[in-house]
């Protein structure tokens, strides 16, 4: 215990790296906050910067940006019913309203107070639940890992976007180019056609940061117009009384967000959707009805969808799988430092487990500090015009892209990847699950291959193992529920 | 709540060139198909080739699917053509400098390149006079070399036509 505070305080014990937590959290809530900018995007962009960085100065960053990120997007979508991240859609059917009513600035100080809220019981949940979750993985077969990866890929498919069969061409899209390359059990070529540099895989991290930043670029020129709004803020601090009233549904709907965050492929916009769904239904009168600037809308999705990122961290780091698009890009990176996630991280590496929960703290901590504060600077980052912005984020990316391995080819990829990412986008496919398939794709490959060979090649054993195993029949069970849900809603619809 | 973006309002009517496009997809889809079965064949259940014909098989068949509703649907008509609505002059006037940033990044350097692109994008898409333009252009390309190549320092693109 003593060692996991050790490690756990590492990152506010050493000024850089505290530095380095607090810049991207600061990076990444006002990135976050620019329309269109999702925070999955800055994050792709701005950890290709890391990768020639020690481990710890990369993860403290990550760390940084992916909560500033996620809370970032709330601001926007109070202020100008446009959310900065897809976390966000829910916090502006009150979040505005209320804006609209003048309380803009008690909006936003209850929100940043919530998210912290959220951010914090997410954080506690992963430093408690992770080591347990740990254990209990090491008892899952490669076939467990395969059905996860099918049912995570599932569900991003099929909550994501208006099609599930758009969403699993998209997943089935995304699982095909993560097998290029060779393969890791035989070194047989797949999908190389030849090419030498086919043979290391598609760069995955350009790819992200084309099908994420290139393609949004795109898609918001078709904005390029529309002049930002101003707004006056003068009180940002909320009262004592008002963060003592709505703490208990804070709590409640932050228990909602950690699950649905931990839950493989689902994220903070899902936690937001369910929790504002419970704030409902245990607020039957609440002062100003919901969707007309109820605080209790506000707070239960800023509270779920900042819970979500602690969430989202236990299936990254016990099972090594993506919770959502973000922690997708975080696993790239962390392949390309050299770190595995999964369940021997815990065992074999505890030091980065704790070294990553003391980072979320304090990222979570920054959030509280930089968003009760700095609010003019804020208003002036986001009302930069679109076109200064979308040829600055064109460079970044170019940046970030060649700064992975020195390669003007890795941002040709990332140039391909964002012109079909826009198109695929344009005509209502999601690029989310492509990003997943990437990841999940190897994994998937993997562990069905051990699963059948372990069987001797036996397509009958290995079907039979997976309903007779306790653990394998419920991932079945979850996959079938899934299927059968989504399925009876493209037929209604 | 009205997070929609202009293109995504025509809901249940195909967009201008979606028929294509799905129809690409298909087309690309077969390909792929193809190429998963010609990895391993049908050899054995654990070959290489196994997982990527059972994408493969995923997207042929969603695909179709998207296809064959696609076709079903009525042509949105509020859009306008494919031109306009999907591939506007702005979008193509920015693909076409975007590409022409990278092809030259390498012959001419990050610094020369990237004011370059700068500032003919900024030109056209702020719209505030050359005077403007390149000074916001030569500010941001400070900003970005001191904080990446100084502080971080990422390695960015050497020009190769001057050595």
């Amino acid at each position: 215990m003593a060692n996991a505070f050790d490690y756990f305080s590492i990152g506010w014990a050493d000024p850089y790296l505290f530095f380095l937590t607090a810049l991207g959290t600061f990076a990444g809530i006002y990135v976050g906050a620019i329309p269109g900018l999702s925070v999955t995007m800055a994050v792709s962009i701005l950890i290709s910067f890391t990768f020639s960085w020690d481990v710890n100065e990369a993860l403290a960053l990550m760390a940084g940006i992916f909560m500033g990120g996620v809370y970032g997007g709330s601001r926007t979508a109070i202020l100008l019913n446009i959310p900065g991240a897809p976390s966000a859609m829910v916090t502006a059917l009150d979040g505005y309203p209320l804006a609209k009513q003048g309380e803009a600035g008690q909006a936003i100080g209850l929100s940043t107070v919530m998210s912290f809220v959220g951010g914090l019981v997410g954080i506690i949940v992963l430093a408690v639940a992770a080591p347990v979750i740990s254990e209990f993985t090491l008892m899952f077969a490669p076939r467990d890992y395969f059905l996860l990866a099918v049912l995570g890929l599932l569900l991003v498919g099929a909550l994501s976007g208006e099609s599930l069969a758009k969403g699993i061409f998209c997943a089935a899209l995304g699982v095909s180019l993560g097998m290029i390359g060779l393969d890791p059990l035989t070194a047989e070529e797949r999908f190389t056609f030849g090419s030498l540099e086919l043979t290391g895989g598609i760069p995955y991290i350009a790819a992200m940061i084309g099908f994420f930043g290139i393609a949004e670029v795109f898609i918001q020129l078709h904005q390029i117009g529309i002049q930002p709004i101003r707004q006056n803020l003068d009180k940002i601090l909320p009262s004592w009384t008002l963060v003592k009233k709505y703490l208990p549904l804070s709590l409640q709907t932050s228990g909602i967000g950690v699950i649905i965050g931990a839950l493989p492929g689902t994220g903070g916009d899902i936690a937001a959707m369910l929790a504002y769904d419970h704030a409902k239904r245990v607020t039957p009168e609440p002062a100003t009805p919901f969707g007309e600037g109820a605080y209790e809308g506000l707070i239960a999705a800023e509270s779920s969808n900042n819970a979500a990122v602690g969430g989202a961290y236990i299936p990254m780091l016990t099972l090594g799988m993506p919770g959502d698009a973000v922690t997708a890009v975080i696993i790239g990176a962390l392949f390309i430092h050299g770190i595995q996630p999964g369940p021997l991280m815990l065992t074999e590496t505890p030091h980065l487990f704790w070294y990553t929960v003391g980072n979320l703290t304090l990222a979570n901590l920054c959030i509280l500090v930089f968003g009760l504060t700095g609010i003019r600077l804020f208003s002036k980052i986001v009302q930069c015009p679109k076109g200064i912005l979308l040829p600055v984020i064109i460079v970044l990316s170019v940046v970030g892209t060649y700064a992975i391995q020195n390669s003007v080819t890795d941002v040709y990829w990332m140039f391909g990847c964002g012109i079909l990412g826009y198109f695929l986008k344009t005509y209502g496919y999601q690029v989310a699950p492509i990003i997943l398939g990437i990841i999940l794709g190897p994994l998937m490959d993997v562990s069905y291959r051990r699963a059948v060979i372990s069987v001797q090649d036996d397509l009958g054993s290995f079907l039979w193992a997976m309903v007779s195993n306790p653990i394998s029949l419920a991932l079945v069970v979850g996959i079938a529920v899934v299927l059968i849900n989504n399925l009876r809603k493209s037929r209604a619809g | 709540m009205n997070t929609t973006r202009p293109l995504e309002n025509a809901k249940r009517q195909s967009k201008p060139g979606e028929l294509v496009f799905t129809g690409l997809l298909f087309i690309g889809s077969l390909a792929i198909t193809y190429f998963a079965f010609s990895i391993s064949g049908l050899s054995s259940t654990s070959a290489p080739g196994s997982i990527p014909m059972l994408a493969a098989v995923f997207l042929l068949i969603s695909s179709l699917i998207t296809l064959v509703k696609t076709a079903k649907q009525p042509k949105g008509t509020e859009v306008g053509s494919f031109v306009t609505a999907i591939t506007p002059r702005v979008v193509l006037f920015f693909a076409f400098i975007t590409l022409a940033y990278i092809s030259i990044i390498n012959q001419f350097g990050f610094l020369a390149s990237s004011l370059a692109f700068l500032f003919f994008s900024i030109l056209v898409l702020y719209r505030q006079g050359f005077l403007l333009s390149i000074l916001i252009s030569i500010n941001v390309l400070a900003i970005i070399y001191v904080v990446f190549r100084v502080i971080f320092k990422v390695i960015l693109p050497e020009a190769s036509i001057w050595q």
